[in-house]
């Protein structure tokens, strides 16, 4: 098209995976805790797309660029001899799963919702925090990221090449785990949230006998008890369908909502708040190179001589989570151990100065 | 040039005394073939899978007893907590699957022994008989906690060729369990009275055998304390009450036929020889220690206290700043409260010598203070009230004395590391 000035591709396929070899967990009274198997029918169709492009050429500059996407819709068409689901991990005793259903695509992301009345109202626990619903499980999210691409650049101008490449993602989820904890620790920003009166914390002191926060406006309680600002109220019901009027300190409220465990062993720790979704649009790579003239180079006897520096993984132009590189939730070579970051190192920013020669 | 000429010699030698690929080959076993085991190996093997359970191991203690068992029995003290009672599915899961783990090795040994040729199997028999007597106790605490379990068709994996649909077992129901695990244990009791071994066979059963070491009176003693243990269990439920108290009063009345563990000497227990072995009590300090797990509970120390218990100063030692006063966590506590006295050391707690932190303490099965008591109760359902304080005061007697003999064997005692309020005997 246009004197070669504009190139499309466009690919589809339909693939189906049959007998996916796979780690089967089975009742350990049958003499074993799992069984590596064939077992699952997997449906793989998608659509990749490109187009590449000359913008700008002519003696001086020529510009060119690229974007590439692409789709995949997966779906489990079968697992072995009924069975309706497929575990690939459990989090933290139960406190989240990954699983993947048949009918669904691969890898849906599982937690505990806040328990709820007959009424469908929230429910709160004498400690002023939301319980999780210990008995129910719900879809959160789903690991597969919904579309992914890219966008190539390359000016040339004179002696000078100037390559940028960014990545994106769309779609998709992940428990960055790890981040969550740093909040239950306090040491985001987020967490801060409620610290004081100008963040909004609420005026409040601590009855030891009811052992509940109890707003005030003076500065001492009834009994010269201290007054603190750092108070919230968490909207909800107690379990005998009474509003919830205990006031919590913010800390008490961030480290328990954002600590480790299902509900049998932290019932107010919510991993509902860990799901996220996982969008991402980043800057992979940037490099300026010089071609030295070969009048230059050939003082050193050299063919050609060039100089580049370069950056990558730089910054990001878009992302949905704040506080981690969205690609740093790879945990293992299983693509189910892609979604948390817990035991991951942080991933690094790399710039460098680059003399290519030849001879 | 010296210096070189040695680097060619040291090379040449390296190069003579090389390798070809097929000694290679020959030195790793084939993994296909990694498979064949023996009944010797596979009835140490077999017992060693369940020791987890059976030695105080950090996972037992921390993991599973910590929050379950411990807690539902006041065997210690801690501060309240929402949801304390609701034990975590590692608790629960993990108590399981390694109950099955030594299922599926029991059902190994089971599958190579039924290999063997007839001969063969008849002269093995000791194997099978004293690791079902094992099978069967472990069997009895399952069942205890769970209720109907996947028991007489569970483990069967490897027998089935590994067809995994084909194994999945359904559940036994425990009184069936029960009956069957009476019937044949008192099979097991009879025909262990007129064994005979094979010299040889008797030299491999005496290595192999890691918890009586091949002494068969041991476990003639360990079939029918556990029959009495069985029985006593289920004298109250209608279906088993008039087996029990006839087959109850059978053995205690015929100690020639039907020996018991009477005296400590006799216990039934995994006896930890060498530390630098895996059979050892290692693990027991963080796992009853870690997250103050081993604070005293004020329901025992009180009921020690007011008995004047002798016990009391080698089950527990004060708080590290309580001097000499031994003090429980008293369960209606205020949480905050309680934390506070714990985290001063106000609390008595497990004495780190002769438990915890004993490294040498023994894996116990059954022992002299349980039985003395399980006839103990016998007698006095049967009215005999002279025999049952008698039973009784043996059964303290062995108790302590087995306490004073745990401290005695504690590697921190022998050490020298006593704390500072010990009053020595």
């Amino acid at each position: 098209m246009l004197n070669n000035r504009i190139t499309f591709e466009a690919s589809y396929y339909n693939a189906q995976v049959r007998d996916q070899i796979l780690g089967q967990t089975i009742p350990s009274s049958s003499g074993a805790s799992a069984i590596l198997t064939n077992i699952g029918t997997l449906r793989n169709s998608g659509l990749e797309a490109a187009i590449f492009g000359t913008v700008v050429s002519n003696k001086q500059i020529t510009w060119e660029t690229g974007l590439n996407i692409a789709k995949n819709w997966n779906k489990v068409e079968k697992l072995q001899s009924g069975l309706t689901e497929y575990l690939h991990a459990d989090y933290d005793g139960n406190a989240a799963v990954l699983k993947s259903v048949v009918g669904q695509p691969m890898g849906d992301l599982y937690g505990h919702p806040i328990l709820t009345n007959a009424k469908g109202e929230k429910i709160v626990d004498p400690n002023g925090l939301y319980r999780v619903d210990a008995n129910k499980l719900e879809k959160m999210g789903n690991a597969m990221p919904k579309v992914v691409g890219g966008w190539t650049n390359t000016v040339t101008y004179k002696g000078f090449t100037l390559d940028a490449m960014v990545d994106f993602r769309i779609g998709g989820h992940v428990m960055p785990t790890g981040v969550y904890w740093m909040m239950g620790r306090g040491l985001l920003e987020e967490a801060t949230q409620f610290m004081d009166a100008a963040s909004g914390g609420l005026r409040y002191y601590y009855d030891p006998v009811t052992k509940r926060g109890i707003p005030t406006t003076g500065s001492a309680g009834p009994n010269g008890e201290p007054v603190y600002n750092d108070g919230m109220l968490i909207d909800g019901v107690l379990a005998d369908g009474s509003k919830n009027t205990n006031i919590i300190s913010q800390a008490y409220y961030f480290w328990t909502v954002y600590n480790w465990g299902g509900p049998q062993y932290s019932p107010n720790t919510r991993y509902d708040l860990y799901i996220n979704e996982n969008s991402y649009v980043k800057m992979r790579e940037v490099t300026l190179s010089y071609k030295i003239p070969a009048s230059i180079a050939s003082k050193i006897k050299a063919t050609s001589l060039q100089l580049a520096v370069y950056g990558r993984n730089l910054f990001f132009l878009y992302r949905t989570l704040k506080h981690i590189d969205p690609e740093q939730t790879t945990a293992g070579s299983r693509w189910y151990q892609t979604v948390n970051n817990i035991g991951t190192n942080p991933s690094s920013r790399q710039f460098g100065v680059m003399l290519r020669a030849k001879f | 040039m010296k210096k070189k000429i040695h680097i060619l010699a040291l090379a040449a030698v390296v190069m003579g005394a090389s390798c070809t690929k097929e000694d290679f080959s020959a030195a790793y076993p084939n993994p296909a073939s990694l498979s064949r085991s023996t009944v010797e190996k596979q009835y140490a093997g077999a017992l060693n899978t369940s020791m987890q359970g059976v030695l105080p191991s950090y996972w037992n203690y921390f993991v599973i007893l910590r929050t379950t068992l411990q807690y539902f029995n006041q065997a210690v003290g801690w501060s309240n907590y929402a949801g304390q009672y609701v034990p975590g599915a590692a608790a629960i899961s993990d108590r399981w699957n390694n109950f099955y783990n030594y299922v599926a090795q029991y059902r190994e040994l089971e599958k190579i022994h039924k290999a063997l040729p007839a001969d063969d199997q008849a002269n093995y028999r000791i194997f099978m008989l004293t690791a079902k007597i094992y099978f069967f106790d472990m069997t009895q605490k399952n069942v205890d906690l769970h209720g109907d379990i996947p028991w007489s068709k569970a483990g069967m994996l490897s027998a089935n060729g590994g067809d995994y649909m084909a194994s999945l077992p359904a559940y036994d129901a425990a009184d069936k369990i029960y009956t069957t695990m009476l019937d044949e244990l008192k099979a097991m009791a009879d025909e262990l009275s007129t064994i005979t071994v094979n010299p040889g066979i008797l030299v491999g059963f005496r290595n192999q055998d890691i918890i009586n070491k091949g002494d068969i009176m041991k476990w003639r003693r360990y079939a029918n304390s556990l029959r009495l243990r069985i029985l006593t269990r289920v004298s109250d439920a209608p279906a088993f009450s008039a087996r029990a108290t006839s087959e109850i009063a059978s053995i205690l009345s015929n100690p020639t036929q039907y020996p018991v563990i009477s005296q400590n000497s006799e216990n039934v227990q995994v006896t930890v020889l060498d530390l630098s072995t895996g059979i050892n009590s290692g693990g027991f300090r963080t796992g009853l220690e870690d997250w103050n797990g081993n604070m005293a509970s004020k329901r025992m120390i009180d009921h020690m206290k007011a008995n004047s218990d002798p016990r009391l100063r080698y089950i527990f030692e004060p708080g590290l700043t309580a001097g000499t006063t031994y003090d429980g966590v008293d369960p209606l506590g205020d949480a905050t409260v309680t934390a506070q006295l714990i985290s001063g050391g106000k609390i008595a707690m497990y004495n780190r010598t002769t438990l915890s932190r004993n490294q040498f303490f023994p894996g116990v099965l059954m022992n002299a203070a349980e039985v003395q008591l399980l006839a103990a109760e016998a007698y006095l359902k049967a009215g005999n009230n002279a025999a049952a304080k008698t039973a009784y005061e043996r059964a303290i007697a062995a108790s302590i004395d087995q306490y004073v003999g745990f401290r005695n064997l504690s590697s921190r005692w022998n050490s020298g590391l006593r704390t500072a309020v010990w009053i020595p005997r």
